[in-house]
């Protein structure tokens, strides 16, 4: 088990399943008709989803979830350990997986699931605010993460831009560009800063997905919608603007670098290889190296062009 | 060259997922840190991994396919098994 530093405590899944809920409230999520339910809430953190997630958050007896969990009350004490303070780290969650079942852990959450069996618990530590509702968002994102796989897409660590319909999706590692590109994008929507979702759509071309967890730049979405990706960039910050297509192995290899909290377990390897080869086959792939300025749109917008033809969508569609 | 003799059979670690698209191969290695996409002959040989074939099969198969010496494709492959050993892909 990855317990990486002294003072890590790893959860005892038996107690998870057995602590008290925090309250009596459910609510659902659904991010394009995948659905995640959770009971188990205090009013509070009811509350909170309706105002987090919007026209996300359904009351929690509506729908059929692929996933429901039991939200219960977290050990005291947390699980990962914080860095010593005065000292700076990158976010830890530990995440693995043993065939459907997937766990995952951080600092004041540990939680499990099965896709196949559509069940799991949740232990939030007390500690109010921003900590215990980071967690519950944290802990969802690796949820969907696994649901995307399950529906032959991804979750997609990305700059979605929705640009006459279409998405460009622009991506890479951290401070490779992708708040830039989203800042230097005016008169276009940005669907997110940080993460977007990837879905097989109704042809060919695969759809980026509206969902609520957004970056620093991205409202939260007033409707749930999916556009026809145009096209999948990978950001190169240079002195000139040009961009390179990629054949379809080095997209596939360059895309599944971008996808958080799948990618570490060999079980998913060959889910991710079909959902982002069928992905990449459908949209075309770049490197796109850019300056910071707006002229990577005339070049990301004419390629987008020629690659889809005169196939010109009606903005988006709208999801039940 | 030691690990890799004639004889022996090497065989891929199961833990590796991988897909050939257009002639290449990608392959996530266990700890998913990396990605590595291998050239068609790379693919071809990635793909008869299974355990049942030996170097010097995979060597004939390699000259079969490809306009390259018997001298060479032994090199290439010893190379290529070696850095399969390198990076866990092979058990």
């Amino acid at each position: 088990m990855a317990v990486q530093r002294q003072g890590d405590v790893a959860p005892d899944w038996q107690v998870v399943a057995a602590a008290a809920p925090h309250g009596n409230a459910a609510r659902a999520i659904d991010i394009a008709g995948l659905t995640v339910r959770l009971d188990g809430l205090s009013d509070g953190q009811a509350e909170w989803i309706d105002r987090r997630y919007g026209v996300f958050a359904r009351d929690g007896a509506t729908g059929r979830p692929l996933l429901r969990f039991a939200v219960t009350q977290g050990s005291a004490g947390g699980y990962l350990r914080l860095a010593a303070s005065g000292t700076s780290e990158t976010y830890r969650l530990i995440v693995e997986r043993e065939q459907q079942r997937v766990s995952a852990w951080s600092y004041r959450f540990a939680g499990w699931f099965d896709t196949a069996a559509g069940t799991g618990y949740l232990a939030l530590c007390d500690g109010g605010g921003r900590s215990t509702e980071s967690s519950l968002e944290n802990f969802l994102r690796v949820a969907y993460a696994h649901l995307a796989l399950d529906a032959g897409g991804f979750l997609f660590h990305a700059a979605g831009v929705v640009k006459r319909g279409w998405a460009y999706l622009f991506f890479g590692p951290s401070g490779s560009g992708k708040t830039t590109v989203s800042t230097l994008s005016a008169g276009a929507r940005v669907v997110s800063d940080d993460l977007i979702l990837v879905l097989p759509g109704e042809g060919e071309r695969s759809e980026a997905v509206s969902i609520p967890f957004r970056g620093h730049l991205a409202e939260l979405p007033e409707a749930q919608a999916a556009f026809p990706i145009a096209g999948f960039y990978r950001l190169v910050q240079d002195t000139e603007v040009r961009l390179v297509p990629l054949e379809r192995a080095r997209a596939v290899s360059e895309v599944v670098g971008s996808l958080p909290f799948v990618t570490d377990r060999a079980e998913n390897g060959v889910q991710i290889l079909d959902a982002v080869g069928r992905a990449v086959q459908g949209s075309p792939t770049f490197r796109l190296h850019f300056r910071k300025d707006a002229t990577f749109w005339d070049m990301v917008e004419q390629t987008g062009l020629g690659a889809r033809g005169h196939l010109v969508p009606a903005g988006g569609r709208q999801q039940r | 060259m030691s690990g890799h003799e004639e004889a022996s059979r090497p065989r891929r670690n199961p833990e590796v997922a991988f897909r050939e698209y257009d002639g290449e191969a990608v392959v996530v290695l266990p700890s998913g840190a990396e990605i590595s996409v291998l050239n068609p002959a790379g693919g071809l040989i990635f793909r008869l991994l299974d355990g049942t074939r030996t170097v010097a099969e995979l060597v004939d198969t390699v000259c079969g396919e490809f306009e390259v010496s018997r001298e060479q494709a032994e090199a290439d492959v010893r190379a290529f098994l070696e850095e399969l050993q390198d990076h866990r892909l092979l058990v």
